[in-house]
């Protein structure tokens, strides 16, 4: 995870007005995350990425197939989450930040992020079985 | 006084380039109404568009960067969502939610860009 913590702020540092770049289960429990130097503890707080959960379950009964991304903007901010299930990629910008942007760098972030959710689901498969 | 024959005369303008639906729907996800897609389609989809806003706006961003305005209220402006299959794009339109379907080719901006265009309107903006 010190490799995607990494990678993370690196994408951080090279994409303006991002203040975090998050990954989290489906519960919000963080797994990896970057954060600028301003952005409060707040950000941390799981009830955000339990929310991209339930829209994106939601999201299936439409008939237009599986949730990949969802784009909220906010009065002061805007927040652009990926479905990588079961982890979820999460990036918090302010305003000035350009969406194209935001959406380019978390696709940038697409093939590290299906390798480490292979692991994780592979992992979760695992102890699913030891338990029974 | 809203003038539904109007409403769905103004939606209906909207559906062109890619753009498949467009509602009109109380913040409780009643349908006020709607151009494209069958009625029970429509309904289906003011119902979840209508959930998922209200989940955004409630707990859709993290506690610390919160901006209330000056009703008092946190302000989600819009939503757009990516399926497999299409895009959904649900934005505030005075006390309504207007919410527009789209296939997957349509761009994002085109998508935003019909939304604000759409709230321009003066049945929108001023509903009483």
């Amino acid at each position: 995870m010190a490799e995607l913590d990494t990678l993370l702020d690196s994408v951080l540092n090279r994409t303006e007005h991002v203040k975090a770049i998050l990954v989290t289960d489906k519960d919000g429990v963080i797994l990896a995350k970057a954060l600028h130097a301003d952005s409060g503890a707040g950000i941390l707080e799981p009830a955000f990425s339990a929310t991209f959960s339930v829209a994106s379950e939601q999201c299936g009964k439409l008939g237009l197939g599986a949730n990949k991304m969802i784009v909220s903007t906010f009065d002061g901010d805007q927040i652009v989450q990926f479905n990588h299930s079961p982890l979820i990629l999460t990036l918090l910008a302010s305003l000035d930040a350009d969406p194209g942007v935001l959406i380019a760098a978390g696709r940038d972030l697409a093939e590290p992020m299906r390798i480490v959710s292979e692991t994780v689901a592979k992992t979760i498969q695992y102890e699913h079985k030891k338990e029974y | 006084m809203l003038k539904p024959k109007a409403i769905a005369q103004v939606l209906a303008q909207v559906n062109t380039a890619g753009v498949k639906a467009t509602l009109l729907l109380n913040p409780d996800g009643s349908l006020i109404s709607f151009a494209g897609w069958s009625e029970r389609e429509a309904r289906v989809l003011a119902a979840v568009a209508s959930n998922v806003w209200f989940a955004y706006e409630r707990h859709g961003r993290p506690a610390g960067s919160e901006v209330i305005n000056e009703d008092g209220k946190e302000s989600l402006q819009d939503l757009i969502l990516e399926c497999e299959a299409g895009k959904l794009c649900v934005s505030r339109a005075s006390k309504m939610l207007l919410c527009l379907v789209a296939d997957e080719e349509t761009e994002w901006g085109l998508l935003k860009a019909k939304v604000i265009g759409n709230n321009g309107y003066a049945f929108v903006r001023h509903p009483t």
